[in-house]
């Protein structure tokens, strides 16, 4: 892994059109195809699951979310990880 | 007596492990990348513990407005 320092904007980069968790302040899970996304975080998710607490409760072909309400982003890089982390 | 800013410190804690408080209670715990000027923060092989349960995630932009402690070189317990 570099060392170099990545930005939010770096990972915004390799984070467009891969499958990301957004998870909101208020704990809702949204796994989808990231096609926007912009520097409030206000983000375009393709193909979307929205879940809380682990349960799948509805899906959205195409969702707007605003900013403000995100968590966190997260990317799966590296399939092998995943398998890996357990949990 | 040199003045070191809060980004400065921040800036150090590149490439090693940070402890992050969130304002309600949650807590990360991962290497840090990068951060901005909002104190969003790249982080990796993250830990999260919420609500005593823990996950793990690969690569997070964790957003700034909700950060309430860092410590750098620090960990879950």
């Amino acid at each position: 892994m570099s060392n170099e320092k990545r930005t939010s904007a770096d990972f915004f980069k390799q984070v467009f059109g891969r499958t990301v968790t957004v998870k909101l302040h208020n704990r809702t899970e949204y796994i989808g195809v990231l096609a926007a996304l912009d520097g409030n975080m206000n983000l375009v998710l393709e193909q979307c699951e929205e879940y809380l607490e682990q349960k799948l409760i509805n899906k959205y072909g195409q969702i707007l979310l605003r900013g403000n309400n995100v968590l966190y982003i997260s990317a799966k890089f590296n399939q092998k990880y995943q398998q890996e982390a357990g949990i | 007596m040199t003045t070191i800013l809060p980004l400065g410190l921040l800036d150090k804690a590149i490439s090693s492990r940070v402890w992050i408080l969130m304002k309600d209670d949650r807590e990360f715990e991962g290497t840090l990348r990068g951060f901005d000027d909002f104190f969003n923060m790249v982080l990796e092989n993250v830990i999260e513990l919420d609500n005593g349960k823990k996950s793990k995630l690969e690569s997070i932009l964790l957003n700034g407005t909700q950060i309430c402690l860092i410590v750098p070189g620090g960990e879950i317990r």
